[in-house]
Formats: C-alpha cells, sequence, structure tokens
C-alpha cells in the first residue's frame, strides 16, 4: 500500500536555498550557504568588511544541528577520511568534500560559528599554500609588522598603539606566498582577517609585504619595564612558535607536512625576531631605528 | 633502558623538519613541539637511518668537539628521552 495522499503533499514545495554570501579573505573568494539566519546574519555583521562579488573558488555549506549530534568530550582534531580532511570539535564537524573547493560542515545551534569559520578557512589557506596565525598585524611604512604570539603576548596592547596605522588584526594574521616579478624570489604577505580580536571592527581588508615578523612572550620579562628590546631567535624555536600559533590544533601528521616546509621557507626570507617591549607608542620609533 | 646495540625508527605519526642546523618535531597526537639543537638534529637523522646507538655515538664523537664520554652520555639520555614520549620506536629485529 502506498502512502496516503494528503494536501500538504500536494502543496508542498522545496524551501528556498539561502542565497550564498560571497567574501575574500587572503585572496581567496568564497561562498558560504548558512542554513541558519542567525548564522548568516552574524556573517553578514561580522565579516562586513570581506564581503566580495567575485565567483567563489571554494564553497561552505553550513547546517544547524541539535547540540546532543556532537560528542562533547571530543578535543578539536583533523582527521584524514579517504584523503579528504574532515575536522571535528566539541561544536562543529567540517568535512571536504572536493579537495580545495567543496566543503559541508555542521554546527551545534547557538555560538560557535566564528570559531568553524576560522577553524575551516585556515585549512582552506593552508591547501592553498598559505598560514593562519595567532598575530596581530599593522601596516607601517607600506610593510607588515606582524606580531606572533599567545593570548595575553600583547598583541591587542600593540594594535591599540598603532593609533592611524592600518591595522590587519589585533588576532589573526593569514600569510600567502607570491612569486616576484619575472619568476623572482617569492614574497610574502600579511592579510587582514576578520577572525576574532578585541579590534575586530577597526580590521582592514588589505595586505601588504611582510617586513617583519615579531614573536611575544605569554609573559614579558621585568628586563623590559621602561624599554624595548629585540632579541634573535634559533630557527627551531621559531619555527616551534610558529607552529604552536598556526591555529592548527591537533593537526594530521599530513598537514605538518604541509605546514613544516611552508614555515621553513618564511623563516629563511623574513626576518624572525623576538620582541619584548614597554607598551608605549615609543615602539614604533624603535621597530624604526632597530630594523630598517 | 638503551642498549649500544639497539636500533631505532622514527615514530611514523610524527611529523618533523631540519630547518637549518636545527630540527623541529611535532607529534600530533598529543600536539607537542619539540625543537631540537643541532646535535639533537644530528641524532635524529642518524636514527631515521637505523643506525645502531654506537654507530650514533661514534660518529658524534668524531663530527663534534666535545668530551666522548659527554657525547656518549648526552645521546644516550637523549634517545632514552625520545623512547619515553614516544618519538622513536625500537627495531627488535635487529639486534645482535
Amino acid at each position: 500500500m502506498g502512502p496516503e495522499y494528503t494536501d500538504s503533499m500536494q502543496t508542498a514545495r522545496p524551501a528556498r536555498a539561502p542565497k550564498p554570501l560571497r567574501f575574500q579573505i587572503a585572496g581567496i573568494p568564497f561562498a558560504v550557504r548558512a542554513s541558519s539566519s542567525q548564522h548568516r546574519q552574524w556573517l553578514r555583521t561580522a565579516y562586513k568588511a570581506f564581503r566580495t562579488k567575485r565567483k567563489p573558488w571554494v564553497h561552505l555549506a553550513i547546517r544547524t544541528r541539535s547540540r546532543s549530534c556532537f560528542y562533547v568530550r571530543n578535543r578539536e582534531r583533523i582527521v584524514q577520511d579517504g584523503g579528504h580532511w574532515q575536522l571535528e570539535s566539541q561544536i562543529f564537524r567540517i568535512r571536504e568534500l572536493i579537495p580545495r573547493k567543496e566543503y559541508e560542515a555542521e554546527i551545534a545551534a547557538g555560538p560557535g560559528i566564528g570559531d568553524l569559520m576560522r577553524a575551516w578557512f585556515s585549512g582552506v589557506l593552508l591547501s592553498r599554500g598559505g598560514i593562519l596565525l595567532h598575530a596581530a598585524g599593522v601596516i607601517r611604512a607600506g610593510r607588515a609588522l606582524v606580531f606572533c604570539g599567545p593570548t595575553g603576548s600583547g598583541k591587542t596592547t600593540l594594535a591599540r598603539l598603532a593609533g592611524s596605522q592600518p591595522l590587519l588584526s589585533d588576532e589573526s594574521i593569514a600569510i600567502t606566498r607570491r612569486s616576484g616579478a619575472h619568476g623572482s624570489a617569492k614574497i610574502y604577505y600579511a592579510h587582514g582577517t576578520p577572525f576574532f580580536g578585541e579590534l575586530a571592527a577597526a580590521t582592514v581588508n588589505r595586505c601588504a609585504p611582510i617586513g617583519e615578523i615579531f614573536l611575544l612572550d605569554a609573559k614579558r620579562s621585568p628586563r623590559t619595564r621602561g624599554g624595548c628590546r629585540l632579541s634573535s631567535v634559533r630557527a627551531s624555536q621559531s619555527m616551534a612558535q610558529l607552529v604552536a600559533q598556526s591555529f592548527l590544533r591537533r593537526p594530521a601528521a599530513n598537514s605538518l607536512n604541509i605546514l613544516l616546509p611552508l614555515l621553513d621557507e618564511l623563516i629563511q626570507r623574513v626576518r624572525v625576531c623576538r620582541l619584548e617591549f614597554d607598551p608605549t607608542a615609543e615602539i614604533w620609533d624603535f621597530i624604526d631605528d632597530t630594523c630598517r | 633502558m638503551i642498549r649500544a646495540d639497539s636500533r631505532f625508527k622514527h615514530h611514523p605519526d610524527v611529523a618533523w623538519r631540519l630547518v637549518q642546523e636545527d630540527g623541529l618535531l611535532v607529534d600530533p597526537r598529543n600536539g607537542r613541539i619539540y625543537p631540537l639543537n643541532p646535535v639533537a638534529a644530528r641524532i635524529w637523522t642518524l636514527l631515521g637511518a637505523a643506525r645502531r646507538v654506537s654507530e650514533i655515538v661514534e660518529i658524534l664523537i668524531n663530527e663534534f668537539d666535545a668530551p666522548p664520554e659527554n657525547i656518549r652520555e648526552d645521546a644516550l639520555g637523549f634517545v632514552n628521552k625520545l623512547v619515553e614520549a614516544g618519538l622513536v620506536v625500537e627495531i627488535p629485529g635487529l639486534q645482535q
């Protein structure tokens, strides 16, 4: 016996799919189709400066699920599933459908869309040869100064001291590389991102060639009171801090096999040093004098 | 306890990179990151070639300017730490 006929079956229409929102971060145009109107509104507001009309290279479909669909005991991890990466956390899952192009995600109802977007974009960026770093960035005299360090190391403090200088982010910087003119050495760029930060509203969707990368420590040394200090860092220590601040928490070995060579090349081409600083506007004069 | 004739191989899950003279190990199982100085990076590379610990010590004695006993002690200590951290695994079939 077949299904019973009802009027509702006759009149039911497929729900109109929401129009995808288009953004561009670090030169990568992408489209997000979110099933939740709250998530769409959040994206429109938080990523306002990153909207684009460019044709997307990458597509992400986000579905909202009940919180009970997620295993809260799980810590965030990246797994490989048949050659495609999958990222699982306590509140979302992201799956790569077509490498570097098409992704689907499920997220628990409520907050967390920003976390999902940042985790997803860090994977997309890595697959395209870029790195998302836990760092602040300021454009000064046409060069990007990147300040990389953990929470509490002074990224937001430095961003506040930037004054009228364009702020790329006080929290997350995307790093990409491009070949120079006529195949000359690669140039590394720092891009602004909309991923969090206390000063997210002041973030600009711009990029600039990287001048220096400054590593910041979680706790400032008492020696730096009343002044600033730059010191050289061993290559392995630079790499260790950059890996730790790369937003790839618990990455799979094959993600690391992409990340480590990228960082190795980065630290060979861009000066990386440790910065201890006193939080005054004199920091910029100090950087100008010592990094020229 | 590490024996002089023990041989090891890198754990397949561990990602690593030689960086200039240094090295870096990242264990994705626990997220730990291990920067290596030049001597440690050299030991790591030699372990990857399935050399006996005694061979590695001899190579280091020839390559680095330090008292042989210090080199032996440091090398064994470092290999022991790698074993404890699960970054290398012993190759049982090759022991004599």
